[in-house]
């Protein structure tokens, strides 16, 4: 094996463990229900920036539509459980399949399209599915849903914060490691070859158009997960649950912590979902806060606080390798 | 394997950018395709890679119509392309970007690369060994694990060229390789072309400006002007031929040497 790899490989051993443990012995310390609360709330939005960032940025297709997926999954989710009477575990599967099925959809239309103009669809994708949540009987429009079951296994039922806290996270650790996985595949390879130059892709026989659909059928199944564990979390959803400023917010985690990085989205969860809640005391000042943060990190660190890592780690080694030679 | 370009013409609108331009390539040539500014070239390049649909007439390998099959099928005809202006994947290492090249030739689902399955990694490992055969071969294998926008240009050239390699094509097209060389890159570029053709055996067919580089590595050349054909033959031929130095310099300049 080579040493980039070897390298990798080594960074895995030791992060993948010690991240998983760390969210595991996380509750031990962390009695209140409150703090519980919002890490979940982070948990979810991780599992969002995460999928998001398969979209943007290992395929590099622009969306800010992303809350109309996890809309999507929430209210498929919630519905086939209260109407169907179904298991979360089936309905959340569904939800999964309907979130996929919605993304491959936007992809269609949206595989033509780049830049500003992409942004504009998917932006209008988001609009529409509130729209029609707002609008349809099935969703009870803006009433909302009230009354979603929680997951059950067994005698098990997953009311507590603390359940819902592992199983969020073990959802969003699922998610991180397939994403990972997949910048090892022929799969992965193809989506970060059309983010990096369409037409060398297509010549090396990359079907781009069927990289761009499936790459937003993907990001839509996850995001649609994590709808469907929204749903089942809070037991209620309506409409304005899933605005803009959520797809906006999910795309500044995953531009903040690092686009196509894959701890990155999950750091910029926690800043962007955790710190708010920090700043709670500052309300007034906490949007302001946040901005500036946005502003001075775009500044000095344009790829995301973990985007940079990829780039200034190689450009070390460069450094590191020439300063060898000369010695 | 023979391509063959047969009448093919392509209008842009009102401009007629090529009119019908045959030839062929036979297996294992060295054909260099040249001609003045706006002679058509790169429309007919494009049209043999596929980004073009020739508005008449054909592209055939071994008697298979390749004219209206899409781009990315290009590389199962065996027809592998670089660009004038380097297009790697900028954002992926140096061994990233052969792996890429790969792409036609692996088989695994994405879910194997999740449950790292053994057919997984053994294609993941065959296809690095072969990967590092091949920057052995062309000087890179040092540049591995550098991201491909920080090589210097000449070597992002080799890279893209060893890239359309590993696709195991058997037609090579390459536009311009030696646009932005200096004398010993394009030096070290015909050295690598000839190698290509003597000791890999594929066929090249190449767009190229620079007459030096042209007449050191082509056996055959085909010089277009205005969207037509007007010669084709060995290069010393051509360099005699009154109908290319006209284009190329003026019929007062071609009547003062007297062809």
């Amino acid at each position: 094996m080579d040493g980039e790899v070897k390298r990798s490989v080594r960074f895995a051993v030791v992060s993948w463990p010690l991240f998983v443990a760390a969210l595991v012995v996380a509750p031990v310390f962390i009695s209140n229900d409150y703090m519980l609360h919002v890490l979940v709330l982070i948990g979810l939005y991780a599992i969002l920036a995460e999928s998001l960032n398969i979209v943007v940025g290992f395929t590099g297709q622009f969306s800010l539509g992303h809350a109309g997926f996890w809309a999507v999954g929430a209210y498929v989710s919630a519905i086939l459980m209260i109407r169907l009477g179904l298991s979360f575990w089936t309905a959340s599967v569904m939800s999964m399949l309907a979130g996929y099925f919605t993304g491959v959809l936007l992809g269609l239309p949206a595989m033509r399209l780049k830049g500003d103009y992409l942004c504009i669809v998917t932006l209008g994708f988001g609009e529409i599915v509130r729209i029609f949540a707002t609008n349809l009987e099935v969703t009870r429009g803006p009433m909302g849903i009230p009354g979603i079951p929680t997951p059950q296994i067994g005698g098990f039922s997953f009311d507590s914060e603390l359940s819902m806290y592992y199983l969020c996270w073990a959802c969003a650790v699922v998610t991180m490691y397939i994403a990972a996985r997949m910048r090892h595949s022929r799969f992965g390879r193809a989506l970060m070859s059309v983010r990096d130059d369409e037409l060398a892709a297509v010549s090396l026989g990359v079907n781009m158009t069927y990289y761009k659909v499936q790459a937003f059928g993907i990001g839509g199944m996850f995001a649609a997960l994590a709808g469907s564990l929204y749903a089942s979390w809070t037991t209620f959803i309506s409409p304005d649950v899933f605005q803009f400023s959520d797809s906006a917010n999910i795309f500044c985690m995953m531009i903040l912590g690092g686009l196509g990085t894959i701890a990155g989205p999950v750091l910029g969860a926690f800043l962007l979902a955790g710190l708010p809640e920090v700043l709670r005391q500052f309300a007034e000042f906490r949007l302001i806060v946040l901005g500036l943060l946005m502003i001075i990190l775009m500044i000095y660190r344009p790829g995301g606080i973990l985007g940079s890592y990829d780039t200034a780690g190689s450009t070390r080694q460069v450094r590191r390798r020439k300063i060898a030679r000369e010695v | 394997m023979t391509l063959n370009i047969n009448a093919v013409s392509k209008v842009f609108g009102g401009v007629v950018a090529l009119s019908d331009v045959s030839f062929s390539v036979e297996p294992g040539a060295i054909l260099g395709l040249i001609g003045p500014n706006g002679a058509g070239k790169t429309t007919l390049f494009n049209i043999v890679a596929g980004v073009f649909k020739p508005t008449a007439g054909s592209i055939t390998m071994d008697g298979r119509h390749l004219e209206n099959e899409p781009n990315y099928l290009r590389i199962d005809r065996s027809i592998a392309r670089t660009f004038q202006n380097i297009r790697l994947f900028p954002n992926l290492t140096v061994l990233q970007n052969i792996v890429t090249g790969m792409h036609s030739k692996l088989r695994c689902a994405m879910i194997e690369a999740i449950f790292r399955t053994s057919r997984w990694r053994k294609e993941e490992r065959d296809s690095r060994i072969r990967a590092m055969e091949l920057l052995e071969t062309f000087g890179l294998a040092g540049r591995k694990d550098d991201l491909a926008r920080s090589l210097p240009y000449g070597e992002q050239r080799i890279l893209e060229i060893t890239r359309a390699l590993v696709t195991d094509s058997n037609v090579l097209l390459l536009d311009e390789p030696a646009a932005g060389l200096n004398n010993v890159e394009s030096a070290r570029l015909v050295d690598f072309i000839r190698m290509i053709r003597d000791k890999m055996g594929r066929t090249v067919l190449l767009v190229e400006h620079d007459m030096n580089v042209i007449m050191k590595v082509c056996e055959r050349l085909v010089v277009l002007d205005h969207g037509v054909k007007i010669a084709e033959g060995e290069p010393k031929d051509i360099q005699k031929n009154k109908q290319v130095i006209e284009a190329y310099l003026g019929r007062k300049f071609a009547d003062e040497v007297g062809c």
